[in-house]
């Protein structure tokens, strides 16, 4: 999983300028990516190796992946998946990059290699250490508890929901309490008091997400969010949960358009009283952390 | 007191983030006044009124959003430096905020290093 668009990390880190960027974002083109981008992108060969099948494939008749097969770079099931990548819009950039003479193919290489490890680094660090099992059953169990749920949600494809779900838990585990679980209890009844944020996602798939819990919860929650002494519910409590759905959400908007797709945010509201029971909730996801239960509402349109 | 020399306009319609933000640019530099705005509306009034050197929008905000206030503080301003500061950072928003003229574009939550980098770039 993604949690920046490459783009950006062009960008932030001074690899390319804001104009050259553009310039390649903006171009009516189709690109098509080659098979040794892939391979380098999948650590499945080096540049070094790419260039060896390039040079081959201009003494011979035979394709990229078949050359790489011969010498033993690639076997036959790599080459079937990379070309079922082929027209997977998260390595065009890299291959417009390349067409535009922006990189060689060995300064690509190292900068796709200081992105994955940037990108193994928020997850991995010690909020993951010795939790990987747990974290692999507790996928399995999301999943499981979301088709329980699903047939009330709607249009949006089932693994899209899981997808979005188990972010949320991994963003639970990253900034607020990385012993949350999810709590599959029987009593799914839902505190009188709940408070919720919502968040309309828009565009490709539509539906609204909501972050609730019972006010102590609530408050906690904001204090640990935001890194700060906050102990009632205030503008600034309302704030800092309303902002962590928002990273959330935008997070989901990156992960999600590695696969083609685009979708949109609203601004978050907050609901309270009598607006918050009463709105539809086709799946509740019941979280347990270190501050209390806090619920994942999603509700399709 | 003296009065400060540099103007940052940091707009979100988080008040978290617009502390958050503020609270990091003071210690990076305490002699940069920081303005905040709400919303993109209230943004380009600002903008016109106290010419920041640097500008940080969020996109997802009501009234205007802020590839729309970009747009316009760009049309109007075409020397404004504004950064994007938004939760969504997918490839199609980057598209958009580079067409429409920002500097860069950092991706909630932001990285300290790359925000210092920037505000000592542009200040």
């Amino acid at each position: 999983m993604l949690h920046q668009y490459f783009g950006n990390y062009l960008l932030n880190n001074g690899f390319i300028s804001a104009e050259a960027l553009n310039k390649v974002l903006n171009q009516n083109r189709s690109t098509r990516v080659k098979l040794g981008v892939l391979a380098i992108n999948k650590d499945l060969m080096t540049s070094e190796q790419v260039r060896q099948v390039h040079a081959q494939q201009k003494k011979m008749d035979k394709k990229f992946g078949e050359i790489a097969i011969d010498l033993g770079y690639l076997s036959e099931q790599d080459v079937e998946s990379l070309l079922s990548e082929q027209k997977v819009g998260a390595v065009q950039l890299t291959q417009a990059l390349l067409d535009d003479d922006i990189f060689t193919l060995e300064e690509l290489e190292n900068i796709l290699n200081q992105y994955k490890a940037y990108m193994m680094s928020e997850y991995s660090s010690e909020n993951f250490s010795n939790t990987n099992n747990k974290n692999e059953s507790t996928t399995e169990l999301i999943n499981s508890y979301i088709k329980s749920q699903y047939d009330l949600f709607g249009i949006v494809p089932l693994d899209v929901v899981n997808d979005y779900t188990n972010l949320f838990y991994r963003n639970l585990i990253r900034f607020i309490d990385n012993q949350a679980f999810l709590n599959s209890a029987p009593n799914k009844n839902l505190p009188k008091d709940l408070i919720l944020v919502k968040q309309e996602i828009k565009e490709d798939f539509n539906f609204d997400t909501y972050i609730g819990a019972d006010p102590e919860t609530y408050v906690k929650l904001a204090a640990v969010y935001a890194k700060m002494a906050i102990e009632k519910r205030d503008a600034l409590a309302d704030a800092s949960v309303s902002e962590y759905l928002n990273l959330n959400n935008g997070l989901f908007t990156v992960n999600i358009s590695e696969e083609n797709y685009s979708v949109n945010l609203n601004p978050p509201t907050i609901l309270d009283g009598e607006d918050a029971q009463t709105v539809t909730k086709d799946i509740v996801v019941p979280f347990m952390t270190i501050i209390g239960n806090i619920y994942l509402i999603l509700q399709g349109k | 007191m003296s009065e400060k020399t540099k103007k940052v306009l940091v707009c979100d319609d988080s008040l978290l983030i617009r502390m958050q933000l503020k609270d990091f640019i003071s210690k990076v530099d305490a002699d940069i006044e920081v303005i905040e705005a709400t919303n993109g509306q209230e943004a380009y009034q600002l903008f016109e009124e106290n010419q920041p050197a640097l500008v940080f929008l969020d996109i997802v905000m009501p009234e205007l959003n802020g590839i729309e206030c970009l747009r316009k503080i760009k049309s109007n301003f075409e020397d404004a430096k504004v950064v994007i500061l938004s939760s969504v950072g997918n490839k199609d928003m980057l598209k958009d905020a580079l067409k429409a003229g920002a500097e860069n574009f950092l991706q909630k939550p932001w990285e300290e290093d790359s925000m210092k980098k920037i505000i000592e770039t542009y200040l």
